[in-house]
């Protein structure tokens, strides 16, 4: 009896001790690919790269208003004075235009952007460190790395802006803290390098792209040697190094015409406008629905944002613009049925947006494509650059070649100094209006935020003033 | 499976050896479209663009062999043996096997014959048990695996994005149960109840830990620590009246709980979790909050413990403290635990003839609640109901008040989460009383009813915690929330069989 006891034990534990080492328990899944084959082959490395830059573009913390990019650029306008909440309806962005979203920690505002950017980063640095070892062209890997050194300058440009003090070419080196240079794959928390590190490396980071990028390119969603030009134009402008900024600027717009009176008029949905350098191709099947950007940006998507409190100008602002400009058509100062657009059942208010307009109306469509960059900012750029030089005559020929295709009865400036900035930084808020740069040019030109005599609404806006170079410009 | 009985003598045996396989698939294809054609056909085809097709074919498995040998003497010791060796496909091929053992034995102390000798004691029984599980849940099904996801798409163009990190460390997470208690009925089990000690230590916990968000991804899965939860359980059954037509009966329980963490990962010590920090040493239930000072009366402006002085925001009180009204200086530590003192609930019954009333209490003595109910009631901002302590406000300099003023500009500094918010989490809940009625069976039987009978019985009528209409019951955390609050009912019924 014992024995038979003893036997089956036996059996029983040798069983357990050599459990089946066969292949049944190797599961694989079907939506997802093995990580190390994402830089196999260049095939397989374009694909990661193309990823990087729908990443730009999708919800994170899983919600509609942190739409990728877009949705940051919408918010940093908000945050400055120039992009108004239409009514008191509102239940988007009032923190943002209140500024105290990003400076919460009840908030996800001041997590977003860096989560963002960093995921940027992240994927990067992994094409970075393993696209060398990939099977394929050396052609193909060069413009792969350069895109994805491209996007990551850019990334940290982003996150430096938002995340440090802002740079200043008089404080050199800028010892305040920026963000940490994270530039291989880790895991492992980095200290926060300065702000000067991190020009520094955004600099070499953008001036290798453009080294190994081309202009050549299948598809305007990518960053190519003219993008990579505007990147770095961007950058100079806000390190005050107004010598590159007029350089790079210069040669980034080459072959980007500004757009007609008809194409200005078009929605600001489609990338293939001609004055487009870089931005998103929204396909039906990759659609944020309301957290688009322009579910949140367009006259005339049916949303309740954009039925209830639609965006309008800046009234200070509008008034300014003359009426044979076709910019001064982008905003209806007394909106009716017959002279603007919007959702069925929407609001019209003053000074009404109608820039960004999706085709058909009402719009059930969420496709508008996204500009992240356009040929009128590289003009803009190289004038207040050069006028900062004091170029002045140059400065005022550059800017004539943009505006006068906005408006034929423009003409030639004759103003000098101050006066002639004072005009490049308002065609500049008009021209880059809902595009995410207001908020940027106040921290990089140091000026307060002045919302008064506005048609900003008190019980929403509440914040009228904020002065130059306060904490609260750090997110 | 196979099974084995054995009896010889006194002595009894019962083994059994078994092999399991666990498959599970989860094969699901989703798609939506938009731009309807012709009204009232939902079909897809009747819409014209596809704004949405995925499909996933999902497969976990799991292989177990296991065993148990059973043993007992005379019914009156009880021994028993078990082994089990898992395998999951969760984990990567070297750590995926975890071997679980557990072992319980029981002593029947009525059954000696020297108890036979003590007749008040009707039942006495020692137990006690050791026993390992393993858990491979809460995580995803390719839990070691680095991958890239697909659908990462870019217009017309292919992509792909790194979505997990893996990790081939991963292996079970491991539950290790020991208790030990001791059962008994006394005085023809008019007393009879349980005491219980255990002491449960989960060990290689399983957890999505945060990575710094500079790292791109936000999380990888690890065996991050060990934890225990220890405590006394007391069940005490007791009949202070049994007489032929009446009798009155109270059930109590109270449960006494130890939460500690006692191994944290080495790269990760300590990990911020919603209210709370993960520490080795500390409970998962521990406040960790910025330490809340009151208003300061010349401002209104909400004041917390300083980290460090700095003159734009902070000053220095009469006694010393260093206050600031800044949250990114405020100071946090840790301030109590959700964990009570003690919880537990009784309940009376009293019967007389086929009438009967019993009532069910429930209660928590100890312990602090995360009221973030009403830290959203008490927002400053606009847009909100606001709770009528608001009233309480800060006005005018020189208001001594532990609210502060309301500013739209400042809410996240004034709104911000602290130890502000934390409250006594005691309460009392009369849960049940129900009224019951047997309807005789002479007279059920009249209208072919079997066990009939009419009651009437009433829920959560009362219930009393510091904060008056504050829901304390909503998790074991300790935190509150907009939901609904446990209903009052008044319930009249009939029951009965055929």
């Amino acid at each position: 009896m014992k024995n038979k006891i003893i036997i089956l034990f036996v059996a029983l534990f040798s069983m357990i001790g050599t459990s089946c080492e066969n292949t049944y328990l190797d599961t694989a899944p079907t939506a997802s690919v093995d990580a190390a084959s994402a830089y196999a082959t260049t095939k397989n490395a374009a694909a990661a790269v193309n990823g990087i830059y729908r990443a730009l573009i999708v919800r994170y913390l899983s919600s509609q208003g942190h739409s990728g990019h877009p949705a940051l650029m919408i918010i940093l306008d908000h945050m400055g004075e120039d992009l108004i909440i239409g009514t008191t309806a509102a239940s988007w962005h009032v923190g943002e235009t209140r500024w105290t979203a990003h400076r919460s920690d009840l908030n996800t505002m001041a997590r977003f952007p860096y989560e963002m950017y960093y995921r940027i980063i992240g994927n990067a640095n992994i094409a970075i460190a393993n696209i060398d070892n990939a099977v394929g062209l050396q052609s193909e890997r060069e413009q792969l790395k350069g895109e994805a050194l491209a996007l990551r300058g850019w990334a940290y440009f982003n996150l430096v802006q938002l995340y440090g003090k802002r740079y200043d070419a008089t404080a050199k080196p800028n010892a305040q803290l920026g963000v940490p240079l994270v530039l291989t794959p880790t895991t492992e928390g980095l200290p926060r390098n300065t702000v000067e590190e991190v020009y520094a490396q955004i600099n070499k980071d953008l001036t290798e792209a453009a080294s190994l990028l081309k202009s050549t390119r299948t598809f305007k969603s990518h960053i190519n040697l003219e993008v990579t030009k505007g990147i770095l134009a961007r950058v100079a402008l806000t390190q005050q190094n107004w010598a590159d900024a007029a350089k790079y600027a210069e040669e980034a717009r080459k072959g980007y015409a500004p757009m007609s009176e008809t194409q200005y008029q078009d929605g600001f949905q489609d990338i293939s406008n001609p004055e487009w350098m870089w931005g998103f191709d929204h396909l039906e099947d990759q659609s944020e629905f309301f957290g688009g950007y322009h579910s949140y940006i367009s006259c005339n998507f049916n949303s309740t944002v954009i039925r209830t409190y639609p965006k309008v100008i800046n009234s200070v602002l509008y008034n300014q613009i003359p009426t044979t400009d076709v910019r001064s058509k982008m905003w209806v100062k007394a909106p009716t049925a017959a002279n603007s657009v919007v959702p069925p059942g929407g609001v019209r208010v003053p000074y009404l947006n109608q820039k960004f307009r999706l085709p058909g109306t009402p719009s059930t469509s969420t496709m508008g494509d996204v500009p992240y960059m356009r040929a009128a900012e590289m003009y803009l750029i190289e004038a207040e650059a050069k006028a900062k030089l004091g170029q002045d005559a140059n400065a005022a020929k550059v800017l004539f070649d943009l505006i006068s295709k906005r408006d034929p009865a423009y003409k030639l400036s004759t103003s000098t100094g101050t006066k002639l900035l004072d005009e490049i930084y308002f065609h500049r808020r008009v021209e880059l209006w809902g595009e995410g740069f207001r908020f940027l040019d106040l921290k990089r030109l140091n000026q307060p935020l002045n919302r008064n005599g506005t048609n900003a609404i008190a019980s929403v806006t509440v914040l009228f003033d904020v002065p130059a170079g306060d904490n609260a410009v750090k997110f | 499976m196979l099974n084995y009985n054995k009896t010889f003598g006194s002595h009894s045996i019962e083994a059994l050896i078994g092999h399991e396989n666990y498959n599970a698939t989860d094969n699901n294809l989703t798609g939506s479209r938009s731009q309807q054609i012709l009204d009232g056909n939902y079909e897809l085809v009747n819409f014209t663009t596809t704004t949405n097709l995925n499909s996933v074919y999902n497969i976990r498995r799991v292989e177990g062999f296991f065993s148990r040998l059973n043993y007992d003497y005379n019914e009156k010791y009880f021994l028993s043996f078990s082994a089990r060796r898992d395998g999951s496909s969760k984990f990567y091929k070297d750590t995926r096997w975890g071997t679980f053992y557990s072992v319980s034995g029981a002593w029947r102390i009525d059954q000696e014959s020297f108890m036979k000798t003590i007749p008040s004691v009707n039942m006495l029984k020692l137990r006690g048990s050791y026993g390992q599980t393993g858990n491979d849940g809460g995580i995803s099904n390719y839990a070691w695996q680095p991958l890239y996801a697909l659908g990462w798409n870019n217009a017309t163009e292919a992509g792909i994005l790194q979505s997990s990190l893996g990790n081939t460390q991963l292996e079970w997470e491991s539950s290790n149960a020991f208790d030990v208690a001791l059962e008994f009925g006394l005085l023809k089990n008019r007393i009879s109840g349980t005491v219980e000690y255990f002491n449960r230590q989960s060990s290689n916990l399983i957890f999505d830990v945060p990575l710094p968000l500079s790292s791109g991804i936000t999380t990888v899965t690890k065996n991050i620590g060990t934890m225990y939860n220890k405590g006394i359980e007391i069940e005490l059954s007791l009949e202070p009246v049994r007489t032929k037509d009446f009798t009155w009966r109270i059930d109590l329980n109270a449960t006494k709980l130890k939460n500690r963490i006692t191994k944290m990962p080495a790269e990760s010590p300590e990990i911020i979790d919603g209210t709370k920090k993960l520490k080795e040493g500390s409970s998962i239930y521990d406040y960790w909050l910025r330490e809340y000072m009151g208003v300061n009366p010349a401002t209104g402006e909400a004041q917390y413990r300083a980290v460090t002085y700095n003159p734009a925001n902070s000053r220095i009180t009469e006694t010393g403290d260093t206050l600031t009204s800044l949250i990114s200086n405020a100071r946090y530590h840790y301030n109590g635990t959700a964990i009570p003192n003690l919880t537990g609930g009784f309940t009376n019954t009293l019967k007389y003839k086929g009438l009967s009333l019993s009532a069910l209490m429930i209660y928590q003595i100890g312990g602090k609640i995360y009221d973030g109910a009403y830290a959203s009631l008490m927002g400053a901002g606009y847009h909100n109901a606001k709770h009528v302590d608001i009233l309480k406000r800060w006005q005018n300099p020189g208001d001594i008040t532990d609210v502060p003023r309301m500013d739209a500009g400042r809410t996240a500094d004034f709104d911000a989460a602290s130890d502000r918010w934390l409250i006594d989490g005691s309460y009392f809940n009369i849960r049940t009383v129900t009224l019951a009625y047997v309807i005789p069976k002479s007279i059920a039987q009249k209208i072919n009813l079997e066990n009939a009978q009419v009651y009437v019985s009433g829920e959560n009528f009362f219930i009393k915690s510091k904060r008056s209409g504050m829901n304390v019951q909503q998790n074991f955390a300790g935190t509150t929330g907009n939901v609904y609050s446990a209903a009052k009912s008044l319930v009249m019924g009939i029951s009965f069989s055929l």
